[in-house]
């Protein structure tokens, strides 16, 4: 891989800066910026309808930006000549003539990008379709056969930047793990790594830094630790012998406490807990911070933009009757 | 983030741009790699055959014996015929089936010149019509061979210039109509539709009634339907038996309609493509 990168791992390959896309009065994108460095796979995450994909069409100039601007190492997408060498897009994977053959699609991309024919055959055994695969139309491709074959497409001219817009979308357990160890393999050879999701465990699995965006605009951004650290996560589980007198205790000093399993959820920090227990003299046998911390900050971060689940599915009336 | 230093530079010294040739190599694969674009060949392939049979037959049992068939009325009057029904479909569908199939955002990832990918359709397009234009000549000059045999006279190879000329400008301008078109639509079925409404119904139904009606359709017509504005090159007299004269007014009509049908729906397509969202 060309681009390979020694000790400046601070520097950024791809900036977003003050990127913003109106619909009319609808701000889809709102000054939106953040940047990806090369050898980290930065994940762009966000309920639906938040703005990532039109961010990402901005990018590689399929959609005009508003305001702001997007350079992928230090170029506008449009002024990189064969920008297939350097920057591998997976925006969507359905969007390929359904008639072809996935060879075919691949033969397509590396004759655009002057590729050998070879290329064809190495990318399709890295995302593991056979040559019977490789001879079946894509309309006869199940979802995840179609989200390999866009990677192999992404990853065909041998790039320095991937950009991939829900690249684990249809790809079961096995194939997340699969894609997790390319995309990391891919970071560690000093790639820059873009993918989105909706979902937050794909993203946790595969990504090292998080970009949130919600509502068009960014929510949070950093890597997973730092995400945590900024939230301050006041929520604790606790486990004492006597968890009657802790629960006491505990509400004396104003937390709210809650039963959870074998024992308490408590609205303060494991040290206040801790605190509270040792002045007491009451024995815990288990104190940690509560579990789905990143979720909660996620889900509270893009809370607004959130779709609301009807709370109850009603069955319809039936006719004549009157309710 | 973090604190950030300049942004890191890609070298790209050696990638350079997509060759403008190579985008044309790689059009003309699409055009013909899929289902439809081998249907479309090979209908198109029989209709010729067919045409080329029958016009053989006829000239060989014909007992119209001394009146001699040369190659260009079998060139312009038959084998054009066949191969300019359906393969503009292909100037159509070049376009608008990268919008059909979405495979557009893909195409223009790889030369976000949209300007450069659309002129390599067009190269393809127009090649298509030469492609077209020769192999009506091949058959014409077999069907000429074969009839000047069976009748027993020397065949006769003589071709008019002009007339030629224009043919050829028909043809490719029928093919560049088909791609402007399908630029401005962009549905394939749509501007098929359009397509074959301008180009075939109309002149076939409503144009030639209208020619014989009315004195001012007359007047017009041949500033609008290129058929119309090319009949003084091609022929010498009008549908309604006027002698045709080609004279400053007769390119002025040829220009008129060629500005109507090529540059207008180029200039409009191409406007609404360099500035569409691509999605
Ligand atoms: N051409 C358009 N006209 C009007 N609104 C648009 C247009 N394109 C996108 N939008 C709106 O912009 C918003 C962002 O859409 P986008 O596709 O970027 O979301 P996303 O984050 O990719 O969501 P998902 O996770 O569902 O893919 C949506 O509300 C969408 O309806
Ligand atoms: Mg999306």
């Amino acid at each position: 891989m060309r681009g390979r990168l020694g000790s400046g791992r601070l520097v950024a390959m791809i900036k977003v800066e003050n990127l913003t896309r109106k619909y009319g009065a609808f701000v889809a994108v709102d000054n939106v910026s953040f940047e990806c460095r090369p050898g980290r796979v930065t994940g762009f995450l966000g309920p639906n309808g938040a703005g990532k994909t039109t961010t990402m069409r901005i990018m590689v100039g399929l959609t005009p930006a508003t305001s702001g601007r997007v350079s992928i190492g230090g170029y506008d997408f449009k002024d990189i000549p064969n920008p297939g060498r350097h920057v591998g897009v997976l925006l969507d994977a359905s969007a390929q003539h359904a008639g072809r053959t996935g060879r075919e699609i691949l033969t397509i991309g590396a004759e655009t990008m002057g590729l050998p024919k070879s290329r064809i055959d190495e990318m399709l055994e890295l995302v593991s379709l056979t040559p019977a695969e490789s001879k079946r139309r894509l309309k006869n491709y199940s979802l995840g056969m179609k989200q390999r074959l866009g990677i192999a497409h992404a990853l065909l001219g041998d790039p320095e930047v991937l950009i991939l817009d829900e690249p684990a979308n249809g790809l079961d357990p096995a194939g997340i793990r699969w894609m997790r160890g390319l995309l990391k393999s891919y970071a560690d050879r000093g790639g820059t790594v873009l993918l989105s999701s909706h979902l937050l465990n794909e993203v946790e699995l595969i990504a090292d830094e998080m970009v949130l965006i919600g509502n068009g605009r960014i929510v949070a951004q950093g890597d997973k630790k730092s995400l945590l650290a900024n939230s301050a996560h006041d929520e604790s589980l606790v486990t004492a012998l006597d968890n009657e007198a802790l629960a006491t205790a505990l509400r004396q000093r104003g937390f709210s406490v809650t039963p959870a399993g074998e024992g308490l959820r408590v609205t303060a920090q494991p040290v206040e807990v801790g605190r509270t227990a040792a002045e007491r003299g009451i024995v815990l046998t288990d104190l940690r911070a509560a579990e789905g911390g990143l979720e909660n900050l996620f889900l509270e971060l893009t809370a607004s933009t959130q779709r609301e689940a009807p709370t109850s599915l009603q069955a319809p009336t039936p006719e004549g009757t009157v309710a | 983030m973090t604190t950030s230093t300049a942004p890191l530079t890609l070298d790209v010294s050696r990638t350079p741009a997509v060759p403008f040739l190579r985008l044309v190599r790689v059009e003309w694969r699409k055009m013909t790699d899929t289902r439809g674009g081998f249907w479309l060949l090979l209908i198109t392939g029989i209709l010729v055959l067919l045409t080329l049979l029958g016009v053989s037959l006829v000239g060989l049992l014909s007992d119209m014996g001394s009146t001699e068939i040369g190659f260009e009325d079998l060139y312009l009057q038959v084998m054009l015929i066949p191969v300019s029904l359906l393969v503009p479909v292909f100037a159509i569908t070049i376009v608008s089936s990268e919008w059909g199939q979405r495979t557009n955002m893909v195409t223009f990832a790889l030369e976000p010149s949209r300007l450069k990918v659309l002129l390599a359709k067009l190269v393809v397009a127009v090649l298509m019509a030469f492609a077209t234009l020769v192999v009506a000549a091949i058959c014409a000059a077999i069907a000429n061979v074969v009839v000047a045999a069976g009748q027993d006279y020397s065949p006769s190879w003589s071709v008019d210039g002009q007339k030629l000329f224009v043919s050829v400008v028909v043809q490719v301008l029928a093919f560049v109509t088909a791609f402007g078109l399908a630029m401005c639509i962009i549905s394939t079925p749509a501007a098929i539709a359009v397509y074959y409404i301008i180009t075939l119904i109309l002149p076939l139904i409503a144009y030639s009634i209208l020619y014989f009606a009315f004195g001012w359709f007359r007047d017009v017509i041949p500033w609008l339907d290129f058929s119309y504005a090319a009949t003084p090159f091609m022929s010498e007299f009008w549908p309604n038996g006027d002698p045709t004269t080609v004279d400053g007014l007769a390119w002025a009509r040829l220009a008129s309609a060629t500005f109507l049908w090529l540059v207008v729906p180029l200039g409009v397509g191409l406007s609404r493509i360099l500035r569409a969202e691509i999605k």
